[in-house]
């Protein structure tokens, strides 16, 4: 700065003067004060017609000499326009947190998979006929979501990856209903209830290489676990243990009790009684047609031996094992009356449970929360945080006996619910009722039908068939099991409800510990 | 698998039905591609994702290459399972049509 001090003024008004010099100069060479007129005549020795060079001062003369350009050295930098500060502001602070956040993401995952990629590593106990550890995962279907696998896709996001590096295999029962959890487990419970007592034969034990016996089959589901996603998997959850453990050992179906229910209740009632009645109903416990009755088929007998025949051809076979345990409702069936009351007691200790984790999760579906979404968009990494600490506990499996507090898991989650899942039984009400409306004329003319007294329509004619009776009780049957199912679902899974729970619970039931916060940073920390 | 043998065991004994023979024998070409594949995907997938590291360093299997194993295996039965169901549904189309998938 030495030396731009003889010469002060042409510095600090430059960002206007050459502009001022640039315009002026061609038409009239002196029109600014005498100073500047002077300064310009003295600098500008080579060419009068072309606008004065800015003087370079300081170090900027100096530079002039080296063969950088004139333009270079006399740019100053200014702000752009206010619309365009605006613009790359917004643009930038956006772009900025959603790759800082997913950057974030990243980062907690790979520290995560690292911590425990070496469990992954170890040697399969057994060789190629061991097994590893297995983990159960029930997602509740989200209320007032259409989508029934929100939590389950939850799930394989954010704790998935490090349960595959962990070397822990997982199972992803669907739950299309609300009480899908419930039903399910509650029929697992009572079939191993059953199964203990008697009443109902034990799954036939495949004679290949690599299946487990029950009772190795019963250790492995205890040191794997269950993860429940959400509050209302917990909820689900918890009340399955409440009826399969607590209720009587009575052969329970849900798809028949909802049935017989149907059955009494006179829809398809007529006037005199004909034969398709009774042949509706032998034909249709046979149908499987919802997606519960599949799900309740495969569940009643959670055995690892139907995924489990790794060894020579005994994988050709592997779909045999699950069409097995399918028998067992109709065995049972027989042996219902005389179950003496004192095998209703329930089993006291309860028999150990695999310990639970609980994950918390939650849903943002409407118009209304949009706004939520947005903010969860650049948060991920607060869920991707979760998730890996909910892997993590699992992995190292410390568990602690279940408290009352837990009972409080994630109940904030439940003012998400939005207006159409809170209104359900009304919604379900309402469509019944548009469904019975429209099905009695249906029904009157299928029986005219088949009695002979009308003949096709023209319609029918050409689309060559008739709706049958018996089609319109499985099309109803269907939908009540959607409804039914859903209905006592919803009193299970809605806010008002309490989470199952009877005294003693807390000595029987585990959770896995979540590691604190601190102890995550500790340890990336030491990384 | 027992019917492959039995045919065999009949040839032996001389009355061979040439098409059953045939038969047979497509089946068991079927299964014997079925289970290439299957090796092959399965693993390219699990044993040799990362050529630098860990591969074979052990005798038996990792835990990680088991779990891994265990679901491609099961996946691949599932898609087979599925694609077997359409073709099937179409090859009945098509012969209810007369044309394949046209």
């Amino acid at each position: 700065m030495a030396e731009s001090t003889p010469s002060p003024p042409p510095t600090n008004p430059s960002p206007a003067a050459p502009a001022a010099a640039a315009t002026s100069a061609g038409t009239n060479p002196s029109p600014g004060p005498a100073a500047k007129g002077a300064i310009n005549a003295a600098a500008a020795s080579a060419s009068t017609v072309k606008p004065a060079p800015v003087e370079l001062t300081g170090f900027r003369s100096a530079l002039s000499h080296t063969g950088i350009p004139h333009s270079v050295l006399t740019w100053k930098p200014k702000l752009p326009s206010r619309n365009w500060l605006i613009f790359w502001t917004i643009t930038a602070s956006l772009s900025g947190a959603y790759y800082y956040d997913r950057r974030e993401c990243n980062r907690i995952k790979e520290e995560t998979i690292r911590m425990v990629e070496g469990r992954g590593r170890e040697v399969l106990e057994g060789g190629s006929l061991g097994s590893t550890r297995r983990v159960t995962v029930w997602g509740a279907k989200w209320g007032g979501d259409e989508d029934t696998d929100r939590a389950l896709r939850y799930f394989r996001k954010y704790v998935k990856p490090y349960l595959v590096a962990a070397a822990i295999d997982y199972d992803l029962p669907t739950s299309p209903l609300h009480g899908s959890i419930t039903r399910q487990v509650h029929a697992s419970i009572l079939a191993q209830r059953r199964q203990a007592l008697g009443l109902e034969p034990l799954p036939p034990l495949l004679s290949l290489p690599g299946v487990l016996s029950p009772e190795e089959t019963r250790k492995k589901e205890l040191e794997g676990g269950v993860v429940l996603v959400g509050r209302a998997s917990l909820k689900e959850y918890f009340e399955g243990l409440r009826r399969g453990w607590t209720g009587g050992v009575d052969a329970w179906d849900w798809e028949k009790s909802i049935e017989s229910k149907l059955e009494t209740d006179g829809v398809f009632a007529e006037p005199k009684p004909e034969t398709e009645v009774l042949d509706a109903a032998v034909e249709t416990p046979g149908e499987a047609a919802t997606p519960e009755s599949t799900e309740s088929a495969a569940i009643p007998a959670p055995s690892p031996p139907s995924t489990k025949p790794p060894t020579g051809l005994g994988f050709l076979s592997r779909p045999t094992p699950s069409v097995t345990n399918s028998s067992s409702p109709s065995a049972s069936a027989s042996a219902g009356p005389q179950i003496p009351p004192h095998w209703h007691i329930p089993p006291n200790p309860l028999p150990a449970q695999p310990p639970l984790l609980l994950l918390p999760f939650e849903n943002h579906i409407g118009f209304t929360q949009i706004p939520a979404m947005i903010a969860s968009f650049f948060n991920e990494r607060y869920r991707v945080r979760e998730g890996a600490d909910a892997a993590l506990a699992l992995i190292n499996s410390e568990v602690r006996p279940i408290s009352k507090d837990d009972l409080g898991f994630d109940k904030k989650t439940e003012g998400y619910y939005n207006k159409a899942a809170l209104e359900l039984p009304k919604r379900i009400g309402e469509a019944r009722k548009d469904y019975y409306d429209a099905l009695a004329p249906r029904i009157n003319e299928a029986r005219a039908y088949e009695n002979g007294t009308r003949e096709m329509t023209e319609e029918e004619k050409k689309s060559g068939k008739v709706v049958k009776l018996d089609e319109l009780k499985e099309e109803r049957k269907k939908k009540e099991l959607r409804w039914m199912g859903n209905e006592e679902g919803w009193e299970i899974v809605k806010p008002q409800a309490e989470v199952a729970w009877n005294e003693g619970w807390e000595n029987w039931l585990k959770v896995f510990e979540l590691p604190g916060r601190q102890s995550v940073g500790s340890s990336t920390k030491v990384e | 698998m027992s019917f492959l043998f039995g045919g065999n065991n009949r040839s032996a004994e001389g009355s061979v039905d040439p098409a059953k023979i045939e038969m047979a024998v497509a089946e068991l070409d079927m299964i014997t591609d079925v289970f290439n594949r299957l090796v092959t995907s399965c693993h390219t997938k699990c044993i040799s994702q990362n050529p630098q590291n860990h591969r074979y360093v052990e005798g038996d299997l990792l835990k990680g290459e088991s779990v891994c194993i265990d679901r491609c295996t099961a996946k691949f039965f599932e898609v087979n399972k599925k694609v077997g169901e359409r073709m099937s549904a179409m090859g009945n189309a098509a012969q209810a049509t007369g044309s394949f998938g046209r």
